[in-house]
Formats: C-alpha cells, structure tokens, sequence
C-alpha cells in the first residue's frame, strides 16, 4: 500500500521535535560498561519515598483489577486538607505535564498567541506547538521571566502564558510583588499558567504561594507535582490548581483513568508525611551550599537559584564537558535545546553524590 | 466560562466511566473488570519493587515493557507503543491519524469513547449502523475515509468478526489506517495481530485491564507497522513523555510473562460465561453471541432499565445504556461463578420473572 503516514499526521504534529529527557542511568551503564552511576540530571528526589508511601503501595496491590478512582476523591481529600484547596478547585494529572497539555487543549487553538519566556521549560513551546499555536517568546532578564515584557506582549489574540516560578532550567524566581504586579496587568480572557514544580523547596521571604494568588485571580491556574520535592517521580501525579470552571472543563478533556490506584495512594501518603518533605527541603538546601561551594572554589559562575538544581556556566560549548562527566559516571544536563550552549544544569543529589559530581567536575576541567 | 473554551471542548460530552461504590456489599457487574486478581508475579513485582527508585522518573521509553510485548507476539520492539491504558492510545492515535479530508468511519454502536475522541480531537466522523443482530459488516465501510476504527469483539455487543473479515478490509482498504480494538480480544476472538506483518496500515490495540486483571495500574499498546508506530511515539512525546510508571511497567511485564495464569483466568470466565447465557435464557432473557467478558441480553418481556434498578436495588450494578437502538439491554460483566449465581437467583426474585416460571 502506497500511504504515507508522515504526511497524513497533522500540521502541528508534524513539525514536532520530541522533548528528549534526560539520559536513564541503565542507558549509560549499558553504553559505557560502568556501574555505580551518580543521576544529578533529571531534577530527582535524591531520596527515596518515607515509610508511608512503602506501605500504601503494598497495601494497594490488592484490588488492582478494578478501575482506580477517576474522581481521585481521597487524593483530593488529601490536598484539601494539606494545602487548604478546595477539591471542585484540583484537577488530577499524569506528572503535571499532562495538566499544561490539557490547559493548552482546552484553551488554545491554531493562531492563538501563547506567551512564554526565553529559557523557560521546554513543555510550553512544545504544547504551543502541538496546537499550532503561535509562540511569542519574551526575551529573558538575568536568565528568567522579564514580567514587563511580557505583560507588554500581550494582544487580543493572546491566550495564555506560561510562567514557571520558580524556573526550569534556570532556578530563577519571581517575588510575590513582581508576580502580583504582572496579574493585575493580564486581561480576563487570558490564562495564565503558574507552573510551580518546584515551590516546595523554596523558603525565600516575598515568595509568592500561587495557591493563595489563584483564589485572588479567576484566570490564574497553578500547577504542581509529586515528582520532585514529594520524590515520587516514578508514579507521574501532578495537579492544577483552577477556579471551579476552568476545573471543570479539565475534568471533561482528561481521560478518566489518567492516573493509576497505586499512585492515588502513594500520593496521599506522601502528603501526609510532612516531615519527609521537610528533610527533603533541608537536605536541598544543604546541597546546594555544598554545590556552590564547590563550584566557586572550581572558579565557575552559576545561575542563583531556587529549585533543586544549579544551572553552571561552562564559559564555552559545554557539549564537551557533558560527554567527559558521562564518562566520569556523572550524568548532568546540557541545555543547548534551551539556547544555553554554554551551561550544564545539575540536579542537587545527596552529599556524596555532590561531592562525585564536583571530583568530576575538577577532573575534566583540569583535563 | 465560556470564553475561555477551544471550540471542540464546547461541544464535548465526556465519557462517563461506569459507577465505583465504595460500599463493599455490593457486586459489580458493571465495568467488564475481570473478577480474578493479576497474575501472582504480577502482584509481587510490585511488592518485590525497590521502591527507592520511586523517586527517579521511569524509562521513557518503556523499553522492558515493548520487549516483553514484541517476545510475547514474535514482533519486533519498533512495533510496540505502549500508554497509560488503551484509552491513552486510542486519543494519541485519533490525535496522530485521523484528522483528514475525508470522514473517520465507526460503527454506530462500539466503544463510546471514539466519538468522545472525534468530538475533542476536531475530527470528522461517519457511523455506520450495526446490523440488526448487533453484527458489524465491514462491507458496510467502503466509502472515501481518514481512517476505519472498530472494536473486536465490539462493545458493548460482544460479537466478533472472522479474521478473513479484517483481512478483506485490508485488502479493499488499502489508503488509509485501519485500527483494531481488542479489549476483549483474549476471551474467545481471533486477534489481527499476525495481519500486521503483512499490511502496513493496520493498527492493533490491546489492554492489560480486562484479560491481565490490570485495570489499577493503566497500561495499554499498540501493535503495528513500525511507520505507525513512530508516527504514535512522536505525538506521545510531544505532549506527555512519561505516561507510564515504573509499577505499571513491572507488573505489567511480569503479567505478559505469566501464561499459564492468563490462561487459566480466562477460560474461568469463558466457562462461567456460557453457564451463566444458559442461565439467564432459562429466565427468558436473549443473549448476543459473546466473545466477552460481558453478555450483552435482553429480556422478552421486562423492559432492560426496569431490571437494571431492580438490580441496583438488589445490590448488583449492571451497565444500561439510554442510547436508542441499544436501550432495551443489559451489559452485564461475566464474575466469579459466586457473582453470576447470585445476579441469577436475585432475577429469578423479580415478579415479572417470576410470573413466567
């Protein structure tokens, strides 16, 4: 038969670039024939889950055979009682990826303008893209969200903008005033997306709490995940945040079963062990000290930043020092695919794993 | 609200899964799970899990998962994709494929989700009627299309087509795709799945929530040419590049792997099916030839919605569906021999049934 299936697909597909995450450690171990591998490239938990989330997932094994709960009530239950949110106002996600691409689905269609900054998660351009939307792409002010250009970019064809506070790949961060200045700019008709992957890990004075914000502004929607701080990457919970009719249509395109029984509850318990989630934040904190300790005694200059990661500047075409780090059994993160050519951004691990990541680092720039 | 709405999300109707009681007494009948837990290595990849690496995001490309699957059908890994349940390949599919110049071609009355699709993805759609013994003619599907999808066996009818009548499609079909959809293939109907070697536009997907017993963890896949299945994997990491976990993987893996279970489980409620057909056409109930996990009846003379609350009353959840056409039938999900005989002895109590015997 004579079809080509690369010409049937559509438009906004076909231009595609897939987003490339980064490199598992069993692809490395296979290609390079090392083991004891140290990861400090996917903004992971460097712990592994609290003893409340070990027993929920034993516990959930049985009754595997029926459907999960497609209103994820208890997870929502949950979040109410946690972070004081409203479950008519939680919609339920596959990672919080999958929530930015039903907000784009629901929202966007071709022509539409999306607003997103230079340097900001690859996610919004491929959402964008995907709807054959039209990207307008801010330039970035010392490496995150110029919120000036951006309130300025917004035209009648304007539909939605993405922020990410604080930002992936660049641990930048917006305050409470600045963010709180921009949404009172951004007309009605306008979503703007608040996607705070990362807000648990920062204790800054004047850091805004989207969730708080969301109740202030009906166009605001605030995204949030399980993967970092929460260390529960593997099982792919996110949630938006919304007013009741934004969650409401959410709750319409999603499909019913997008995530699975055993993740409901793992959530649920995670959420319930705060002190988990306490440590987590301590020992980013500490890490990152560590790191930037390190890194200046090494003489290199990084992005400051809030998240659980630093972005490094290799002051040439960092390509190089990613594949030496590799060989070195320390997989890290070029960001060339961000316009960043000249960085590599490193995920904050445990203590030792640091230290590994900066004997590598010496290794190689000293090479 | 409605400024914010993209056109195809004003018109949509969302699927409505059936109903998840909470109270324990009560047998469900209503969701064609399967009654019999996932294979006892399945359940212990999971408990057997180090569960430290819950903090590392899965492989993205599931590849433990596609290897097991292409071992499994003597296929290839490049003509494996696998999803957060058949429903997430079935949206990526529409998505991939089908928004074209000519309309997609369905039966009228098959899985509810693919208008669902239609309606969210902007796609144009033709139903083609059922015959009038629920049958699907694929005769019937020979008009200019952006594509042809089905269910075999179709719900929620439970009659399966002959696999010389997918391979007679194919063969008039030749431009455009042609998607299989085998929830229920495993209990009783012949899979198109060795077809795939020999045409390059035909798509198979299949589940591990109804033969697998594993409807909690959301796994499902496609089996095709390896075109289609690069065209699949390039929308799926467009959008959502870690769809499935590493629980799912693990035990769905360790599921495939496991034949002796599967086939144990499924002949249990290939038995328990026919026993239970005989069953209900002793109280007067006609019954569509099924190759399901489900009986699609009708009873002579007490109207399907009237049975269904008297069910419901009774503490057995049956599916109705309001549709014209279908509305006088039962879906009924095929359960323990226990389940059956108790939705049979509490029909047997409904005074209508009664009066008959």
């Amino acid at each position: 038969m004579s079809c080509d299936f690369r010409e049937l697909a559509v438009p906004g597909i076909q231009g595609l670039h897939p987003y490339l995450p980064g490199k598992p450690v069993e692809e490395l171990e296979r290609e390079l024939g090392i083991s004891n591998i140290v990861k400090l490239a996917s903004n992971e938990n460097p712990r592994g889950p609290g003893a409340s989330v070990t027993r929920a997932v034993s516990a959930s094994v049985a009754g595997l055979s029926r459907y999960p709960d497609s209103n994820g009530f208890e997870l929502k239950q949950a979040l109410e009682t946690e972070l004081g949110v409203e479950s008519s106002r939680i919609t339920l996600g596959n990672g919080s990826n999958d929530v930015l691409d039903l907000l784009g689905r629901t929202f966007i269609q071709p022509g539409d303008e999306v607003i997103y900054s230079e340097y900001s998660f690859v996610v919004y351009a491929l959402v964008t893209q995907a709807l054959a939307a039209k990207a307008v792409v801010t330039p970035a002010k010392n490496w995150g969200h110029d919120l000036d250009a951006m309130a300025d970019a917004i035209t009648d064809r304007t539909r939605m903008i993405f922020i990410a506070n604080p930002n992936n790949p660049t641990g930048t961060w917006l305050t409470d005033s600045e963010l709180q200045t921009f949404l009172a700019k951004v007309p009605a008709h306008v979503v703007v997306v608040l996607d705070e992957a990362y807000t648990e890990y920062v204790a800054l004075d004047d850091f805004p709490n989207g969730l708080l914000l969301q109740a202030q502004y009906p166009n605001l929607v605030v995204t949030r995940t399980f993967s970092k701080a929460y260390g529960l990457a593997a099982l792919r919970v996110g949630f938006a945040v919304a007013n009741e009719a934004i969650t409401d249509l959410l709750n319409r395109i999603r499909q019913p079963f997008n995530v699975n029984s055993i993740a409901l509850s793992a959530a649920v318990a995670a959420l319930s062990d705060q002190e988990y989630l306490k440590r987590s934040v301590q020992l980013n904190t500490a890490g990152m000290a560590q790191l930037e300790c390190g890194l200046a005694a090494l003489e290199l200059e990084w992005i400051p930043s809030a998240g659980n990661f630093l972005t490094v500047d290799m002051k040439q075409d960092a390509a190089e020092y990613y594949q030496a780090l590799l060989h070195q059994g320390v997989i890290v993160r070029p960001v060339a695919n961000y316009g960043m050519p000249n960085h590599l951004r490193i995920s904050i691990g445990l203590p030792e794993e640091n230290q590994r990541c900066l004997d590598a680092l010496a290794k190689v720039l000293s090479a | 609200m409605s400024k914010y709405w993209s056109e195809a999300v004003n018109g949509l109707t969302p699927y409505v899964p059936g109903e998840q009681p909470k109270d324990t007494g009560i047998t469900k009948l209503n969701t064609n799970e399967n009654p019999y837990p996932p294979s006892p290595a399945a359940e212990a990849a999971i408990r057997d899990f180090p569960l430290d690496r819950l903090r590392l995001y899965s492989d993205p490309d599931c590849a433990e998962l596609k290897q097991a699957l292409a071992d499994h059908f003597s296929l290839e890994k490049k003509n494996v994709f696998v999803g957060n349940g058949s429903d997430e390949v079935l949206a990526l599919t529409f998505m991939a494929f089908f928004r074209q110049e000519h309309p997609l071609l369905l039966p009228e009355t098959t899985y509810s989700f693919y208008d669902v699709y239609c309606n969210l993805y902007d796609i144009e759609y033709k139903q083609i009627p059922l015959c009038d013994d629920f049958s699907i003619d694929l005769n019937d599907y020979a008009e200019p299309n952006a594509g042809i999808i089905f269910a075999n066996p179709n719900a929620p009818t439970g009659r399966a087509l002959a696999l010389s009548e997918i391979e007679a499609l194919l063969q008039r079909n030749t431009e455009s795709l042609v998607v299989v959809d085998e929830a229920y293939v495993d209990f009783g109907a012949t899979s198109a799945v060795e077809l795939i070697n020999r045409y390059d536009n035909v798509l198979v997907i299949q589940t591990f929530s109804k033969s697998r017993s594993l409807a909690g963890m959301r796994v499902g896949y496609a089996v095709g040419h390896e075109d289609l299945i690069a065209g699949l994997e390039r929308v799926k990491n467009s959008f959502n590049s870690y769809p499935l976990d590493m629980l799912a993987i693990a035990s769905s893996v360790a599921a495939i792997k496991d034949d002796a279970y599967f086939r144990e489980t499924t002949q249990k409620i290939i038995d328990t099916r026919e026993w239970t057909e005989k069953a209900l056409a002793e109280l007067g109930f006609v019954t569509v030839p099924s190759k399901t996990n489900f009986l699609f009846t009708s009873h002579r003379y007490v109207e399907a919605a009237e049975l269904m609350g008297f069910l419901r009353a009774n503490k057995v959840l049956v599916r109705h569906f309001s549709k014209p056409g279908i509305d006088n039938h039962l879906r009924i999900t095929i359960g323990t021999p226990e389940e059956m005989q108790l939705l049979v002895d509490t029909l047997k109590r409904h005074p209508d049934i009664i009066s008959m015997g």
